[in-house]
């Protein structure tokens, strides 16, 4: 392995290693409204908050004190009620360590593994602040922005979430028969932006309609809201939730994408009928084409898994002997297997898993490469989940979203 | 009971000289880029003041109104999150570049505009040109009463209550409301702002008047209605070489001063 | 501008017009000699005896309420009676000491009469015919000259900027009556609460000893109350200590707060902030006492000494009465 030189900083007084920090974007007054985690730094499973990824769909909110804040529990229930911070916090409570990914996360390699486009890099190159200030002063991309290849990736992080089940409230409010789905909204609010969803598609020739400043909000289907691990969180690895990670209580759906983890949570309505909220009827929906009739929302991610270890980049490396290392994770519970290939796919073998394993937190995983032979290498791994789904899962969709194909890591070894 | 305090942006106070340039020729004092603009301290503890009537129990809505361009939204901001209820921001062009008589003429207008506003408070001068003239003449132009140099401020009745200091010791006054006090420093410390109060401080209303808004014609404020005439700014040069008393030890000191003092015929 | 000459509002103290009132008098005299008209003054308490002294220190008229009782000021009152005298005298400017009661009477009193303000200038000087007026601003670091558009302009003037005339007791001038109009009270003194003073006063002190925030604490005050004691002073603060509780506030010197002209001033413990000398920069002669050398008040005093005033105080107390205890039994 070549090795990198390793960056420092002054920890707590004392000369350190560096540590991992979002990439931000921020708006004119300095304020982060979206950023990437430098998810090849990362060494463990929780990635520290100064390294959590952020989107947001319409504008971060000012923030609420927590004692001025108060959830709204209402429609099908017997018992509409409301609850403030301490009120949720007395709430027999719940852990959940879980991946957040951006439904959008590796798009781009949708493309390049099914018409040769550029190949993204695991290393983000995104320009977050130029994003941020294209969507505070409401520019319109160009053509050639929007159609140029997807280029995010780093949207996802993992972290341990502390809150009440979103089911014990519920409870509290008692459902009434015949409810089907969970509206959580949150307190931001805006004017959603249509250059993300062109760039999404990769094509403005599609009309998107314009349903003015609204709250971000989500219809949750009642089994997965009725889920333990469906949880209203106040804690973010081990704090109070931070203000651009949606404090004072965000809604955590594990093993679904980011989109429905509501931030800024202040209203939880049970209803009987699906509404249509714009952000699973228009955007974060299947389909093969703006067009097609049938667009069913995101829900449950596909099976995931990233090489992390080495990276294109880190090219050419010498003949012997090198550690193979990613992480795998699924949106519909733990990874049991992770599979290694040296010949495109002809031949498989299987990695070392690191424990523990885990519903919702992904597997970091390691396989042992002894090479001999100076040339080009294709590394490839696929990864399988407890309930027997083996990647690839999602087929190639209109947003491009959900991917979760194999992508390979081209290596050239040399002789040294 | 509405309480309108009125507060101005200057230069951090607190900031060393050397921040500071004076251009001669332009007439005009220049901060160093990055100088930190804040409240003019005696406004702070004018709002300091209207947070304590508040706190003993008067259910007060507290208005902070400044003069000053976009920048100086940032001091409503401030007085926001120390708690005041909502603001008012006078940034028309045609009020810049006054004095303190064009000043006070602005504020009146839009104290009038307020039409409930029972108390007036504001700093006893600002930490920038350090006049003293605004809080007094805003009285005379709406015909209120005037207490200045408050370091005790209480609602009595339908009156207000002050201590107002003198040079050894303080008064105490009494007027019928409305009224204008202007605040000193006795007052005490004025109160940071809260996290829950910063937070709140982002929803508050500010109203943004323009000339038109306050029925102040072509000549009623700023430059043109202004009746000083700046002739000259500068720094005073400083006196001349100071003489150190040296010495082993400061014992050593102290009666090498004497010394000196007695030659000079000082003692 | 008018040549309706000047108008001084004097005050009173004991039944005696102040130093302050006598520097304006000063102040207003070389200004009336250069450009024409009375100088009157306006002081609502004056008996018969404080109108002559007035006069002997250069008055040629005085307006007076004819009620010296009522001697404490009441800011209504005063601004109604001093306006109406100002429309009797009609001058080009009024002059007032920058004292609480004039920086509060002056500015109202500019606003009723259509009049141009200044506060605290510390110097006034006749140019092409009209008055500029010079005051410190910026916490006293710079100073900005203005002159009026206006016929009539209001200053205040800080202490210790200029001489009073030598007493001439056969100086004549009038005396006017202008009653008072109590109607005009809406502000009223239910208490007037006074410290009981030290010895001597800050502002008349010959020599103040004054202590900022590098006496480290209240305890320093007890120090330059032993120097004040030996030399007869008077102890003062800047600031700081004032407003950190370590002593009364009645204490401080500067642009808010107490103006001195000592001949003797030392400043202890003080950085030399602009604040600080706007209120003690006329002192004649200052000696600076500080742990900082790079502090500013070394810029203007004239001995400096540069170390622990705990220890240095002391000694100078013990070396003066040393020195004059030598005097006295006239061994040198």
């Amino acid at each position: 392995m070549r090795k990198r030189e390793i960056e420092g900083d002054w920890i707590l007084g004392w000369p350190d290693r560096k540590r991992p920090e979002i990439i931000p974007g921020k708006d004119a007054e300095g304020r982060v409204i979206n950023g990437r985690a430098p998810v090849t730094e990362l060494a463990g499973l929780i990635t520290p908050i100064e390294a959590y990824y952020i989107v947001n769909q319409l504008e971060a909110p000012e923030p609420v004190h927590p004692y001025d804040w108060k959830l709204s529990v209402k429609g099908e229930v017997q018992r509409p009620f409301e609850l403030d911070f301490e009120g949720l916090m007395k709430l027999p409570g719940r852990s959940v360590r879980a991946v957040t990914e951006c439904a959008g996360n590796d798009a781009g390699f949708f493309d390049y593994l099914r018409k040769g486009a550029k190949k993204p890099s695991r290393i983000n190159q995104q320009d977050m602040q130029k994003r941020a200030e294209q969507r505070v002063k409401g520019e319109v991309p160009s053509n050639e922005e929007i159609s140029s290849e997807s280029t995010t990736t780093c949207a996802v992080s993992a972290g341990e979430f502390t809150g009440v089940p979103l089911a014990e409230v519920l409870e509290r409010a008692g459902i009434k028969p015949g409810a089907v789905c969970i509206r959580a909204q949150g307190f931001d609010t805006g004017h959603p932006d249509t250059a993300v969803i062109y760039r999404s598609v990769g094509t403005r020739n599609f009309e998107i309609p314009d349903p003015g400043v609204i709250h971000y909000e989500k219809a949750l289907p009642l089994e997965k809201a009725l889920d333990p691990d469906t949880i209203l969180a106040w804690a973010q690895n081990g704090e109070y939730l931070w203000h651009v990670h949606g404090s004072p209580v965000r809604l955590i759906v594990p093993g679904w994408s980011g989109n429905w983890w509501v931030k800024w949570v202040e209203e939880i309505e049970v209803m009987k009928a699906m509404p249509k909220p714009f952000y699973q009827t228009e955007y974060f929906v299947y389909g093969e084409s703006a067009q097609d009739p049938d667009k069913p929302p995101l829900m449950a991610m596909g099976v995931r898994n990233i090489i992390t270890e080495p990276l294109d980049e880190d090219s050419p490396l010498l003949r012997g002997s090198h550690m193979i290392r990613g992480r795998a994770w699924s949106g519909m519970g733990a990874i049991t297997r992770v599979e290694v290939s040296f010949d495109e796919g002809k031949t498989w073998r299987d990695a070392h898993l690191e424990e523990p394993r885990e519903r919702w937190l992904w597997r970091r995983w390691s396989c042992l490469w002894e090479v001999d032979k100076p040339g080009q290498y294709r590394i490839m791994a696929r990864a399988t989940d407890e309930t027997g789904r083996v990647q690839p899962q999602t087929p190639w969709n209109f947003q491009r979203k959900h991917f979760d194909w194999i992508v390979p890591t081209d290596i050239t070894i040399v002789e040294g | 009971m509405h309480i309108v305090v009125c507060v101005k942006q200057v230069p951090n106070p607190e900031a060393a000289f050397s921040m500071f340039k004076v251009d001669e020729a332009a007439k005009k004092v220049v901060p160093a880029s990055g100088l930190q603009m804040v409240m003019s301290p005696f406004d702070e503890q004018a709002l300091e003041a209207a947070l304590r009537i508040r706190d003993a129990g008067t259910q007060a809505r507290i208005t902070v109104m400044t003069v000053g361009t976009e920048t100086a939204r940032a001091v409503l901001k401030h007085g926001l999150a120390m708690g005041a209820d909502d603001g008012v921001l006078l940034p028309d062009p045609a009020f810049q570049d006054g004095d303190a008589y064009s000043t006070a003429r602005v504020l009146s207008a839009a104290i009038g505009k307020l039409a409930d506003c029972d108390l007036v408070l504001a700093g006893r001068q600002a930490a920038d040109w350090d006049a003293g003239i605004v809080g007094c003449g805003i009285a005379e132009l709406m015909q209120m009463p005037v207490i200045t140099f408050a370091r005790d401020v209480r609602l009595e009745g339908r009156g207000v209550r002050v201590e107002r200091v003198v040079e050894n010791g303080f008064d105490v006054v009494e007027a019928p409301l409305p009224a204008v006090v202007t605040v000193s420093n006795e007052l005490g410390a004025a109160r940071a702002p809260t996290l829950r109060e910063t937070m709140r401080a982002a929803r508050k209303p500010v109203m943004v008047w323009s000339a038109a808004d306050l029925g102040l014609k072509e000549g009623e404020a700023g430059a043109r209605a202004a009746r000083r005439i700046l002739e000259r700014l500068f720094v005073p040069p400083k006196k001349g070489a100071c003489e150190l008393v040296e010495g082993a030890t400061p014992e050593e000191q102290g009666s090498n001063l004497a010394q000196r003092l007695r030659q000079a015929k000082l003692l | 501008m008018s040549t309706g000459g000047i108008t001084v509002v004097a005050e009173l103290s004991r039944g005696e017009p102040t130093a302050l009132s006598r520097e304006l008098l000063g102040l207003a005299r070389g200004l009336v000699d250069a450009l024409g008209g009375p100088l009157s003054v306006a002081c609502p308490a004056a008996d018969g005896q404080a109108a002559a002294e007035l006069i002997a220190y250069g008055a040629d008229r005085v307006y007076a309420s004819g009620e010296p009782s009522a001697q404490d000021y009441d800011s209504d009152v005063w601004t109604h009676w001093v306006a109406a005298a100002t429309r009797e005298a009609k001058p080009g400017a009024v002059l007032i000491g920058h004292t609480t009661s004039g920086a509060d009477l002056a500015p109202r009193l500019a606003f009723r009469l259509q009049a141009g303000i200044a506060t605290g200038c510390v110097a006034i000087s006749a140019e092409g015919g009209g008055l500029q007026y010079t005051r410190p601003c910026y916490g006293g670091n710079v100073r900005e000259t203005v002159s009026f558009n206006t016929p009539l302009a209001v200053a205040t003037v800080r202490g210790g900027c200029y001489d009073a005339l030598a007493r001439d007791s056969q100086r004549t001038g009038e005396t006017v009556t202008i009653g008072r109009d109590p109607a005009a009270r809406r502000a009223r003194v239910l208490e007037r609460q006074r410290e009981s003073g030290g010895d001597v006063r800050l502002e008349d002190a010959r020599v103040v000893i004054a202590g900022g925030r590098g006496l480290n604490g209240p305890d320093g005050f007890k120090v330059l109350a032993e120097l004040a004691r030996e030399l007869q002073g008077a102890v003062g603060a800047s600031r700081v200590p004032c407003d950190l509780g370590w002593c009364p506030h009645s204490m401080q010197i500067g642009l808010t707060g107490k103006t001195v002209t000592p001949e003797l001033y030392f400043a202890v413990g003080i950085s030399g902030a602009g604040h600080h000398m706007a209120g003690c920069g006329n002192a004649r002669n200052i000696v600076a006492i500080n742990t900082d050398a790079d502090a500013a008040i070394y810029k203007d005093a004239r001995w400096g000494v540069v170390g622990d005033y705990r220890r240095i105080i002391p000694s100078l107390v013990a070396a003066i009465r040393e020195l004059r205890s030598t005097e006295r039994t006239g061994n040198s």
